[in-house]
């Protein structure tokens, strides 16, 4: 029994005959990985194109913060040592200005990246992984185990997130990054499990899997050859958007206290570190939330994009 | 099927740009200034004394974004303050019930409390104690049998009279309820009798001089009617429907939203003009957790008053047009302690080294609290009787010496016979744990960039809420009450008279009759708790006061705790609403005003235009 | 068809008793007890009084035997009483319920208002600017956090304009002018997303029902556009929206969290999050398995009422 989630509900643009993507792949014979990428890339709207060029950006940031010339120290108070001032404006030395304990805003924020990108990159890869081979196998088998597993999947949705997480995390006192991460995804799993196991229901039906079954092929090989890479695809492309879910997700988390723990910064600390001196300096509170915003826009833009040229892909099998 | 052509992006982009602006803009709309007044750069400062009051100040008006100076006292008009008029109290927190017997309470609960509830005795402005509801009271030459008469023609909101028996009635309830029958026993309280009509006996173990302090405060100086204690249901509802003998009746609770009270038309006491107390018609609580919300209610007019303990509170407050600021900065001091019973801090050298390295001035910038908190360096304020200048001496100047404090630390590393058994040479690991409140945060976060600065020390944060944190300090799982703790956030001191707080907060802890569960720092000096015990047993002030700076001149060499700045609190009123500060004990002297924020809302009044 | 329904009830009790019996489990292994919460340090060196009251709470019992304590009183309503306020758990619940429910409702109710023209407009006039501006807005705010918007919406509102009240909520029975004022602030944030949202769905959906042939005689027949839009094609649009909007409000039962900590609003979220942080275990229960209920009870409720209305569905069982 399909569920009214099940469709794609959240195609911007109408369906075509022929994607841009499928375009961009198949018109010259054997065209290199870098320019598949980059047809790829030119097919994309403009704005997609700048949320991609700004989810990059932050992304080789983040990971390469420690080379990036004159990057202040994100930890480094300098008011302690007479070199710099709490709750400061921009200025050359701070390009974003400090915060109140005179750290450097930008530096932190670009740290704070790696924080919130761990946690969804890990909370979205537990999740597709497993919330897709799941789904997978359960729309394709079908019967008892499938009531069963869909059950148990229930039970993980009708939780509330917030008992699963402030039980974890108050019951390992220290705030693990990975632990943190892993929990978000357990809480991913039922979703992507959804839609993998409704894509699977209608891979299931196809001719080449009657096919195969009809030639006597076991329905383990099915299911690895078959059926499951024709549904990760989709569900890999929904991991763009719940990694945006995901990142605000933990901004959540840090808002009532329970994200990484100090110093280490992450936008949602830096957020709600900065709210108490609200009244008098605005900008240690914008600065992170434009930048939440920014990439969870840019995650949202990109991902709906794949969704649909992917769901394309699937549909014109 | 339609295939519309798309014109590429502008429509998005002008949109979404659009958004931005608008956010920005109403960001920049603000008159936040750029030179704010708590930008500081401290190390180059020298540690100037600020204006920031410590008593409590008269009502003040501000002026927006200037740093605040008290200035004029304004003072009771002659006739008498008029009755009429409703407020609304923002508070820290809720209270999970107002039983005093039973619930956990402190500073915004007081607040509630002290408006249902009369306590036997209260402090005048000067700390001693005075009778309120009681007469008088007078104790035997050894302190352990204390009469005590009370007021006559007193009823409770019930209609109820109040008579000895009621008091003894109310020890039935005391020796089951969970916050009293810590106190009984740590007070020594024996039996309560009921010897007159208005005269009651209590009957201590030993030697309590001070035990007119425990019968100040709740649990057990609180009137309540004894039959809201009497069986489960009574107590289940009396958490909601309290019945006491004090200025205000409870209307209405509802829990994390408001709690009304209503004027009671029979309260005992008037004011020295002969005007029946309370002023004020009604008296609404509401519990606003969120300290920034709470400062905007008050601003927007949502409620009339509010409370915080927080610097930044207080600095926005004071930057905020049209309030009274009730401020005060007592005897109560944030800091840490070190758990002496575990390795590297059993070892004075890395106790003192660690806190001469703090910059306690920093400290207290980070918190937004420059010129409105004081750092201290005693359990007591600089105007307190048992203010020590020898102790304030001896402790490191707020500013630190990172070269003398290092020096220190390094003794130890250098030492192979050091106590956490690690080569010689090697830096030391420190946990360092606060409950998960921003400001503990960031000054948690000071501490570290200093001791590390030093490439001595390494610094793990650590922070668990706040149940869990105290659980920790107790240590009662293992039932040793020696304490799981590392370094500890904590605060101390109070208005309260000292002997009961110093004597069960330095005892031996491992003096299997308990009486040292509560030295979280687990620091047990046989002499310098010698003197303790002794000033528990005279009243004479002078002499409490030279014993306990024997006491503390050998702490501050043993320095198992250290200070993060004193505890300043203020109560924010709308213009109008004054009488905080002014409020008079039965007698017509001065009682002690608002200390931690809690506010005696019976003497509180709408000043006329 | 009855036996299906007979198959969703029995899933749905059989949920609810897994979630009770994990939450059970994951609150016992949570380090401390209510004891720090309820006794003050100075009491808890007090060994004889302390075992008396953890006797009194069944703090002692194995977990089985309280968990069975808890199922059997559970049944007939009784859910024990909050550790630390000694009140009923089932009356706070029930105190609180209707604040939250109000919330969530009135958001719902808020973001329907707009979403619905905005979704159809966006739908009639597809691929045009006035489409693609909205869409265009539809994503940025999908990408605010809603705590970020309730931080700024306190800001504007509350600190700066002061028109409306920052915090506290005043209940419907006592004025509800109050009531409105108190449920603006709080709701508009969580609205933001939610519009977001449903103006997709709307819009799908919306766009194939514009395509089938009875549109296209309706306006052969020369009746008015905006006749044709509201009378015909909206009811049969509207079937993912309601799926969506029943989802999300068993979500926002349990997820109205921050708001509430935010807006100071006495709500179940946040009760739940200090029940946690004071180890409150049967209010923890209470709160956890009741919000599972309502979310799987809608759950069952949107399937069935799916199940009625698409009769394909029906027949796949």
């Amino acid at each position: 029994m399909s569920s009214p989630l099940d469709k794609d509900v959240y195609a911007i643009r109408p369906p075509s005959n022929r994607s841009p993507l499928a375009a961009a792949l198949s018109s010259s014979p054997s065209p290199s990985r870098f320019r598949m990428v980059f047809r790829v890339f030119w097919a994309m709207p403009i704005v997609t194109k700048l949320c991609t060029f700004w989810l990059t950006t932050i992304i080789l940031a983040a990971i390469f913060a420690d080379f990036i010339p004159k990057l202040a120290d994100p930890n480094y108070q300098g008011f302690l040592f007479g070199t710099d001032v709490t709750n400061d404006g921009q200025s050359w030395h701070h390009w974003l200005g400090t915060d109140n304990n005179s750290r450097d805003i930008l530096s932190r924020l670009i740290y704070g990246t790696r924080v919130s990108l761990t946690v969804a990159v890990t909370a979205v890869a537990f999740g597709t992984f497993f919330g897709g081979l799941l789904g997978s196998f359960v729309g394709y088998v079908r019967g008892r185990r499938e009531a069963a597993i869909m059950a148990s999947i229930d039970v993980i949705l009708a939780f509330p997130a917030l008992v699963l997480l402030l039980t974890v995390v108050t019951l390992l006192g220290k705030r693990n990054l990975l632990v943190i991460s892993l929990v978000v995804g357990v809480l991913a799993i039922p979703r992507y499990a959804r839609v993998a196991r409704a894509n699977a229901l209608a891979i299931s039906r196809r001719e080449f899997v009657a096919a195969a079954r009809a030639i006597g092929t076991k329905d383990r090989t099915i299911l690895w050859r078959e059926v499951i890479p024709n549904v990760m695809p989709t569900v890999f492309a929904y991991a763009l958007v719940a990694a945006a879910v995901t990142v605000v997700l933990e901004g959540t988390l840090a808002f009532l206290g329970l994200s990484v723990q100090a110093p280490t910064p992450s936008w949602g600390v830096m957020i709600n570190a900065s709210r108490a001196d609200l009244r008098i300096n605005i900008w240690p509170v914008i600065w992170p939330s434009l930048m939440l915003v920014f990439t969870v826009y840019s995650l949202n833009n990109v991902g709906d994009w794949f969704r649909i040229r992917t769901a394309h892909k699937a549909a014109a099998l | 099927m339609n295939m519309t052509l798309r014109k590429r992006g502008t429509g998005m982009r002008l949109t979404a740009v659009l958004l931005a602006a608008v956010m920005v803009a109403t960001a920049c709309g603000s008159d936040s200034d750029d030179t704010s007044p708590s930008a500081t750069t401290v190390a180059t400062e020298t540690t100037e004394a600020p204006e920031a009051p410590e008593t409590t100040t008269a009502p003040t008006t501000e002026a927006p974004a200037t740093t605040a100076t008290p200035t004029t006292t304004t003072e009771a008009p002659p006739v008498g303050p008029a009755q009429g008029g409703d407020a609304s109290v923002g508070l820290e927190a809720e209270a999970p019930g107002l039983r005093p017997w039973e619930d956990t309470c402190s500073s915004p609960c007081y607040n509630m409390m002290a408006a249902v509830f009369d306590k036997l005795f209260e402090q005048y402005a000067d700390g001693s104690y005075g009778a309120f509801l009681a007469e008088s009271i007078s104790a035997n030459d050894d302190f352990t049998v204390w009469t005590m008469n009370l007021r006559p023609d007193v009823v409770f909101h019930d209609g109820s009279e109040l008579t000895a028996q009621t008091i003894a009635d109310m020890f039935v309830v005391h020796q089951t309820g969970a916050q009293s029958a810590g106190v009984i026993a740590s007070s020594k309280l024996v039996s309560v009798e009921a010897t007159g009509d208005l005269e009651v006996t209590y009957t201590l173990s030993g030697t309590n001089a001070i035990f007119v302090a425990n019968l100040s405060r709740a649990p057990i100086g609180m009137v309540f009617a004894p039959s809201t204690g009497a069986d489960e249901d009574a107590v289940t509802a009396a958490a909601n429907a309290p019945i006491g003998t004090g200025p205000f009746m409870i209307d209405s609770r509802d829990v994390d939203n408001k709690t009304v009270m209503v004027r009671n038309p029979n309260y005992w006491m008037s004011d020295s003009f002969g005007t029946q107390l309370p002023y004020l018609d009604s008296v609404t609580f509401h519990p606003i957790p969120d300290e920034g919300t709470r400062l905007s209610s008050l601003a927007s007019g949502t409620v009339t008053a509010m409370q915080s303990l927080r610097q930044a509170s207080i600095r926005d407050a004071r930057n905020t047009e049209g309030l009274w600021l009730f401020e005060h900065q007592g005897n109560n001091t944030g800091g840490g302690m070190f758990n002496v019973t575990v390795a590297p801090y059993d070892d004075v050298r890395v106790r003192k080294g660690l806190i001469t390295m703090s910059n306690q001035s920093a400290t207290i910038a980070a918190l937004g609290g420059e010129g409105i908190s004081l750092p201290t360096t005693q359990l007591f304020a600089s105007d307190s009787p048992f203010y020590s200048e020898a102790i304030a001496a001896a402790y490191p100047s707020a500013t630190g010496d990172m070269a003398a404090g290092s020096a220190l630390v390094q003794e130890y590393i250098d030492d192979p016979d050091r106590s956490d058994g690690l080569a010689v040479g090697e830096k030391i690991s420190v946990i360092l744990s606060c409950p998960p409140d921003p400001t503990l945060i960031a000054a948690m976060q000071v501490s570290q960039q200093l001791w590390e600065a030093s490439g001595l020390v390494d610094v793990e944060l650590t922070s668990y809420d706040q149940p869990t944190h105290i659980g920790m300090a107790v240590g009662a799982d293992d039932g040793t009450f020696l304490g799981t703790h590392d370094i500890h956030c904590w605060r101390w001191g109070s208005e309260d008279d000292p002997a009961a707080g110093m004597l069960s907060g330095f005892g031996n802890p491992l003096d299997p009759s308990g009486s040292g569960a509560l030295n979280f720092s687990n620091w047990y000096d046989e002499e310098a708790y010698g003197y303790v015990v002794e000033a528990t047993l005279t009243d004479d002030v002078a002499e409490r006061a030279a014993l306990y700076e024997k006491f503390g001149l050998i702490m501050v060499e043993a320095m198992p705790i250290y200070f993060s700045g004193g505890t300043a609190t203020v109560i924010a009123t709308a213009e109008g609403l004054g009488g905080l500060d002014s409020w008079e004990m039965p007698d017509g002297e001065a009682g002690i005003g608002h200390p931690s924020a809690e506010g005696r809302w019976s003497q509180a009044y709408w000043a006329a235009e | 068809m009855g036996k299906m329904l007979a198959a969703r009830l029995v899933r749905l009790v059989a949920t609810i008793l897994v979630v009770s019996f994990v939450t059970f489990m994951m609150v016992n292994l949570l380090p401390g007890d209510p004891i720090n919460a309820l006794v003050p340090p100075e009491s808890q060196n007090d060994q004889e009084f302390v075992e008396q009251l953890r006797e009194e709470f069944g703090l002692n019992d194995p977990m089985m035997v309280r968990y069975a304590n808890w199922l059997g009183d559970a049944v007939t309503g009784d859910l024990g009483k909050s550790v630390i306020t000694s009140q009923p758990v089932a009356g706070e619940i029930w105190r609180r319920l209707p604040i939250t429910a109000e919330l969530a409702l009135v958001s719902i109710g808020f973001s329907l208002f707009i979403a619905i023209p905005l979704g159809t407009l966006s739908a009639y006039k597809q691929g045009k600017r006035v489409d693609q501006s909205i869409s265009a807005a539809a994503q940025v705010s999908l990408s605010i956090p809603n705590f970020v918007l309730g931080l700024l919406l306190i800001y504007v509102f509350a600190m700066r304009l002061q028109w409306l009240p920052a915090t506290g909520w005043t209940r419907l029975t006592e004025s509800v002018s109050g009531n409105i004022k108190s449920v603006l602030l709080p709701a508009m944030s969580l609205a933001l997303a939610e519009i977001a949202v449903y103006t997709r769905v709307v819009r799908s959906d919306m766009i194939s029902t514009l395509q089938e042939d009875y549109i296209l005689s309706a306006r052969a027949k020369g009746l008015k556009d905006r006749f044709i839009l509201f009378r015909h094609a909206l009811r049969p649009s509207s079937l993912t929206l309601i799926t969506v909007v029943g989802l999300n409000v068993g979500a926002l039962i349990g997820g109205t969290v921050v708001i509430e900590t935010l807006f100071a609003i006495p709500g179940l979220g946040k009760r739940l999050l200090d029940a946690v942080f004071q180890r409150d275990f049967l209010m923890i229960q209470g709160i956890t398995v009741f919000v599972a209920v309502v979310y799987v009870t809608i759950n069952t409720l949107v399937d069935i009422i799916y199940m009625l209305v698409d009769p394909r569905i029906r027949k796949k069982a």
